[in-house]
Parts: C-alpha cells; sequence; structure tokens
C-alpha cells in the first residue's frame, strides 16, 4: 500500500534556542524573555507550530508607575493636613482611605496585567504582535516569517544600555501601521530585554526559511 | 462654618461621601470590566501561570464588592 503521510520531525532546529534551552536559561514565566516555553499557546496557532520565543517589555519600564505607587501609598498619611480633608467627618474620611486603597490595586492591577498580557511571539512560522490599549481595545498583528524583510533593533539611552533592552523592528512589504503612530512598523516590539539575542533568533529563522523556499 | 454648605441643611462630608459612594461603584464596575479583559487576555494568549492572573483579578473583584457594599452602606 502506498504511503500517504508519514509523521516526520521536521521543526527546524535553531542553534542559538538549542543552545539556550541546554544551558537553561529564559525560562521564566515572569521573565522578560522566555525561550520554547511549554505549555503555552496563543489563539491562532497551528498544531504543528512551536513557539520558539515570547517576550514583553523590560521590567524595569515598569519603574514609573511603580513609582507613582510607593508615592500613593504613602498620601493618606499626610493629607489630613489639608483644610478640605479636616473638615470631613471620621466615616466620610475611612471612606475616602478606602477608595484610596481600592483605587491605588486597581492601578497595580491594570498596570501588571497590561505588562504581563502585552507580548510578542516568535514561532518556527510566524512573528505575532499583541498589543493591548487600556482595558478594552486589543490589536495582534502576525506575519509569516518568510515575509519579513528586514530585521534590526536600536538602543537610545542610558536606561537602555545599563539594561540591555531596546526596539526590535522587523520590515515587512505590508504598509499597514498600529494605531500607535510612534511604531516605524506593526512589529515593533518596544523596549524588549535581549533585543540582540531576539534579533539573532529571528534572522536564524529567516534562514531556515529561506533555505525551505530554494529547495522547492 | 467651613464645613456646612446652604445654612446647615448640606455638610460637605454629605456631599464627599456621595461623591465617594458613586466612585466605589465606579471602580467596582471598572473591576468587572478588567475581569472580562483578563479572560479574554488569556484567551488570546494562554500562559500557565495566566490562571494565577485570573484568581488575582478574580479576588479583587470580590474585594472591590465587599468594600463598595461597606461604603455605601455606610
Amino acid at each position: 500500500m502506498p504511503e500517504i503521510y508519514s509523521a516526520t520531525n521536521n521543526e527546524p532546529m535553531i542553534p542559538l534556542v538549542t543552545e539556550l534551552e541546554k544551558k537553561g536559561f529564559f525560562r521564566s514565566f515572569m521573565g522578560s524573555v522566555m525561550i520554547t516555553p511549554n505549555k503555552t499557546r496563543f489563539e491562532s496557532q497551528d498544531d504543528d507550530e512551536k513557539i520558539v520565543l515570547v517576550g514583553r517589555r523590560h521590567f524595569i519600564t515598569n519603574i514609573g508607575w511603580i513609582a507613582i505607587v510607593c508615592f500613593g501609598f504613602f498620601v493618606p498619611f499626610f493629607w489630613g493636613e489639608f483644610p478640605f480633608v479636616k473638615v470631613l467627618n471620621d466615616t466620610t474620611n475611612f471612606s475616602l482611605t478606602l477608595l484610596w486603597y481600592a483605587a491605588l490595586l486597581f492601578f497595580v492591577i491594570q498596570n501588571f496585567i497590561l505588562w504581563f498580557f502585552n507580548v510578542y511571539i516568535v514561532t518556527t512560522e510566524r512573528l505575532v504582535d499583541v498589543d493591548f490599549f487600556g482595558l478594552l481595545y486589543k490589536n495582534i498583528n502576525v506575519t509569516h516569517i518568510g515575509n519579513v524583510e528586514d530585521i534590526n533593533y536600536s538602543q537610545r539611552g542610558l536606561f537602555a544600555s545599563i539594561f540591555n533592552m531596546g526596539d526590535v523592528i522587523a520590515q515587512t512589504a505590508s504598509e499597514q501601521r498600529t494605531d500607535d503612530k510612534a511604531e516605524r512598523s506593526s512589529f515593533t516590539f518596544g523596549m524588549i530585554s535581549n533585543p540582540d539575542l531576539v534579533v539573532k533568533i529571528i534572522s536564524q529563522l529567516m534562514e531556515i526559511e529561506d533555505e525551505k523556499e530554494h529547495e522547492k | 462654618m467651613m464645613e456646612t454648605l446652604l445654612d446647615g441643611g448640606i455638610t460637605i462630608s454629605a456631599v464627599v461621601g456621595v461623591l465617594i459612594k458613586i466612585a466605589m461603584l465606579l471602580l467596582f464596575l471598572l473591576s468587572l470590566i478588567m475581569l472580562k479583559q483578563t479572560s479574554m487576555m488569556t484567551k488570546v494568549v494562554s500562559f500557565p501561570v495566566g490562571g494565577n492572573v485570573k484568581v488575582l483579578v478574580w479576588g479583587f473583584c470580590v474585594l472591590m464588592l465587599l468594600l463598595t457594599v461597606i461604603v455605601v452602606i455606610v
């Protein structure tokens, strides 16, 4: 009987990823870069598609809202000095304090969630950029690795150099832009950690894709 | 007196109290929206720790419900 289909292990071997996997680097789910994360899936993932890399903004980019929260935590300790708050009775003062801390907690959770789920995903076949703006708006860009024409990264400023973070920009033929006008491409992974590593991995995937095209 | 408005009928505390109650209700509503958004986010990208994030948001919603009830009743 002729063989119609045989399952083969046709997953491309990416040298850098294999090396990092062996060393056990970038395995934390709370980290800014995760290499071949286990039990991680995304909405439009194909069955034979393997996630190579998942990343998000560098943790240090959260420092702004963390500083606001630290300051905000102590505000009720001294707001009794303001004349407007001084005239409030105890019950209203208590309610105001509860409201303040509830709002602060909401602010913390919202910012954390937005940081945690705003990810970029590199698979063996595609690049996926998941952007959530606020609580009610999402923007998901997907492109095939073969459509990526150019990949580069930039590091600007003191913080970027100290914490090794930067913007990775994948150029495709598409003219479409995201709603974030500051982005130069739909596939701009902003302020991510280890941009050099991400560019290397995507470049190696592009080479594998090119080889596949030539074989055809 | 600074704390009385309109010849003693309404106090600043009463006005601020009503505003706080409205703000608490709005914040509770926002926490429900956040819950819905988190469910959607975990569907888009599913991480093993995504369940913990959902539990955190559920916890916040329940806490907000409790606080809102306390503040509105008080």
